[in-house]
Formats: structure tokens, sequence, C-alpha cells
């Protein structure tokens, strides 16, 4: 029996980014006999790609769609993830776009609602929310079964406050530690061999913050573990927590590739 | 002159700290001052009674009578586009049918005809979307995905989506943002990408860490 263990990148193919990635999830995912979504993918999937989705959205309700853009553009320049030319471009895309002269005719009738800005607006505003909100709604049916529940971390819905949305909480709340502590410290020699992989790979802000994590972890175990050190430990929270007969699928192997090498565990593309 | 009789007399009793009695009568008097009492009640939990107000003196008539399109515009506005609405969805479901009947009968041409018959009353269909965000939703995912197969035609499991989709919004143009995803949903079951092409870019944008 095979069993698929599913990371965040995974989730997020499968729920918010329709077309060939989800369908490369999806043929992913049915070549397994059985899959398993942690609840720590949830986790990172509410405040990483869902939150951009959202913070998108407010965006677009709070100033023109246009203006949305270009905030989107500044941000992806400060975040040094340069969304490409084409994806830029592919958001300026409208369905409308090839039936102007009829918005023009409706205009009359309708006035500001058939207005190319209101309605490009509500287009992007609509698409979005129903986006963020069908992805929420469907987290946990892509997955067999959901395994390793937080006990720190709730999976409260989002909220619509106004016009605007809001995901919070997106982190954990634990009470004196991680709710993960108890287990980490009962495998100090796989948090070893974890961090001895993740050194081994070229720095990028993520590994260095993984890196400090582990090192902070395996110099003072007995430490509380706080909410921000088990958030930093990311991708390689999936290679502790997946089981021995499991495959992590994620598209990115890079990281993952190491981390389960390291814990004698697989991980695979779609 | 001017009476309380619910107050006995008094006008400054405050009626909101007593239970509910009979109804109270007020005789107003036009063109001459009536004593106002102005008293912050805010913090204090509304009480039902009724109030019936008599004019004893009318000697003006109103010199128009108000309708209800003057009382109640935004309803009227709302009706209308209800109505536009209804009639556009009952158009669209009757394409969508006669679509997934000629896909039925092999008839390709014919199919998509009903298709662009379809796809071209829902600009129009967008300009009721005051009706809600459940509305809007729905109409926008079809209008997207139209635009998403960029002139292809859809297969008769995804004509058979959208038919529902639109019978779904015909019967309950108010329904809620919630179930809207719900039909949504169902509309990508079948393969209809329902979203404009480069939002999943936005996925990549950061991480938790980069954004906060």
């Amino acid at each position: 029996m095979s069993k698929a263990f599913l990371d965040t990148t995974i989730l997020t193919d499968l729920l918010l980014k329709p077309g060939p990635s989800a369908t490369a999830a999806k043929a992913a995912v049915a070549r397994f006999t059985t899959t398993q979504l942690p609840v720590y993918a949830i986790r990172e999937f509410k405040g990483g790609p869902l939150a951009n989705f959202v913070w998108f959205h407010n965006k677009v309700v709070q100033t023109s769609y246009e203006d949305a853009l270009a905030s989107l553009q500044a941000l992806s320049r400060t975040l040094r993830r340069y969304m490409t030319s084409t994806a830029i471009e592919a958001l300026r895309f409208c369905a409308f776009s090839t039936q102007r002269e009829r918005l023009g005719e409706l205009t009359s009738r309708y006035g500001e609602k058939a207005q190319m800005t209101s309605v490009l607006r509500d287009q992007y505003r609509l698409a979005l929310k129903t986006a963020i909100l069908k992805a929420w709604k469907k987290r946990r049916s892509v997955a067999a079964e959901v395994v390793e529940p937080l006990a720190c971390y709730r999976e409260v819905e989002p909220k619509q406050v106004k016009d605007l949305l809001d995901l919070k909480p997106t982190k954990c709340f634990p009470e004196r530690e991680c709710c993960l502590a108890v287990r980490m410290r009962a495998s100090i020699d796989q948090l070893q061999k974890l961090k001895e992989a993740t050194d081994a790979q070229a720095p990028n802000n993520e590994r260095i913050r993984r890196s400090r994590a582990l090192g902070h972890f395996l110099r003072v175990p007995k430490r509380p573990v706080s909410e921000s050190l088990c958030r930093d430990l990311g991708d390689a929270m999936f290679a502790f927590l997946a089981p021995a007969d499991a495959t992590i699928l994620t598209t990115n192997l890079k990281d993952h590739g190491p981390l389960a090498e390291a814990l004698g565990k697989r991980a695979e593309k779609p | 002159m001017m009476t309380f009789p619910g107050t006995n007399g008094d006008p400054t009793r405050d009626l909101t700290q007593e239970s509910a009695g009979p109804p109270i009568e007020v005789e107003a008097l036009r063109l001459r001052p009536l004593p106002v009492v102005v008293r912050d009640t805010s913090d204090v939990p509304p009480k039902r009674f009724a109030v019936v107000t008599h004019f004893s003196s009318l000697e003006e008539k109103p010199s128009r009578t108000a309708t209800v399109e003057d009382i109640y515009p935004r309803l009227m506005e709302e009706a209308s586009v209800l109505r536009t609405a209804i009639a556009l969805l009952g158009e669209a479901e009757q394409r969508a049918d006669a679509a997934v009947a000629a896909i039925g009968d092999d008839d390709l041409v014919a199919a998509d005809i009903e298709l662009q018959h379809l796809q071209a009353v829902l600009p129009e269909l967008f300009c009721c979307r005051s009706l809600g965000d459940g509305f809007g939703s729905i109409v926008n995912g079809i209008q997207i995905a139209f635009a998403n197969q960029r002139g292809l035609l859809f297969n008769s499991e995804q004509v058979g989506a959208i038919a529902r989709a639109v019978r779904r919004l015909q019967h309950e143009p108010f329904l809620s943002i919630d179930q809207a995803v719900d039909i949504v949903a169902a509309l990508e079951d079948v393969d209809i990408i329902v979203e404009p092409p480069g939002l999943g870019e936005l996925a990549d944008l950061g991480n938790e860490q980069s954004l906060s």
C-alpha cells in the first residue's frame, strides 16, 4: 500500500492554482493508495498562500483594480519574489475585454454597475473571495485523512469584516510551549540530522531560519519551544512528522528531498 | 393643544422605563410649536407600544401623493434588477439546456451557437450583481469560465454543470456566498476553470514570515 504525505505546496496547487498545477497535483495524489494531510500544512497554507489572496482581495476592495495591481507589483519587488510580467499581464486579463462595446450600451441602463472600472474591480473581488472561501472549505477534503492535529492551533474560518476578509488567527497559541515539543525532545537525534541536512544546502532566508531554529532547540532542548520556533522549522517539520512508510509529496523537492533523505524517508514531485 | 394621555399629562415621563400599556395617543396641531423633550435613551432597552397620531385641524390637503417608488426607491430598483435577472437567467437556462441537447445529438455547431447566446447574456447578468455576492460569484465564475475556454466548446458534462448552476440561480437569486461557493466548486469538479489566469501566482508571492 502506498501512502502520500502532502506538503503545503501540494495543498496550494490543489486549492488555489487551477489548470496545469492542480491537474498535476491531482494526478500525483491519485497514484497513491492513500493520502494524509498534516494540520501543519493547513496552518502554513492559511498563513502563507491564502493570506496572499486575502491581502490582494482587500486591496481590490479598498482601491481600484489598477491600484491593487500596482501594490502587487511593488510588494513583489520588495519581497524579491518577482511575479513574471506574464503573470502580471495575465492578472490584467478581463473577461469583459472583448465586450467593451456591450458594456457601453449597458451603462445607460445600469449606470455605475456597468462601468468598466466597477466591473473589473467586482470581477476580481468576487473571483478572489470565491477562491478564498472555496479553498478553505475544501482544505480537508484533498486527502483521504487529516493527520497530526496540533493542540495549540485552531482552524478558524475566514471572517468578513465589513467588505474585507480577515483570516486571523493564522498562528498557534501554545499554552506553555508548542504542542510538538515533547515529541521533538524525544527525537533529538532526528532533529540533529535535519539540521545537518539544512546546513549542507546553499543558504537562503528560509534555510537560515530553519537552521537557526534547529540549532537553538538542540542547544537548549529543555527550554520551552515557542510558536515562532515551530513555524521556522517549516519543511523540516514535514520530514519529522511523515510516517516512515509514507512519501512526502511536494513541488519543492529541492528542500524536502535532502530533509526526507536525512531521516531515511522519501520525497517526490508530482 | 397637545396631550400625552399615556403619560398622565406629564410629557417628560420616561415611557421606556415602564411596561407596555394601552396605545398612546398623540394629538398634534399643525403650525403650532410643540414642546420637544430630548432624552438620551441609548442605554435603555426599547419597549413596544403603539403610537397613534391624530391631526385634529388638518386644513391643508397634501399637494401630491407619495408613490411606493418615492418611499422605497431602492426597493423598486432592486425589484427591477431582480425582474431583469430572472428573465436573463431564464434565457440562459434555455440556451444551456438546448446546448446539452445539441451535444447529445452530436450537433456541435448548434451547441456552440446556444452557448454563444448564453455567453452574450452574462455581461448584463453581471450588472445585476447588486442582488448579492452569491449571485455575482456564480455569474462571474461562468463568465470567466467562458473566457478561459478561449472559444473552445465545453463538453456535455461541463455544459450540464453550467445549466445546473444557472437553474439554481434562477430559483435562488439571493443565495448566500457560502451556497455560491459550493456551486462554483461543482463547476470546478468537471474541470471548468472559474478563476482568472494569473491569480494562482499570488500564492507564491511570499510566505508567512516574509509578509509579516
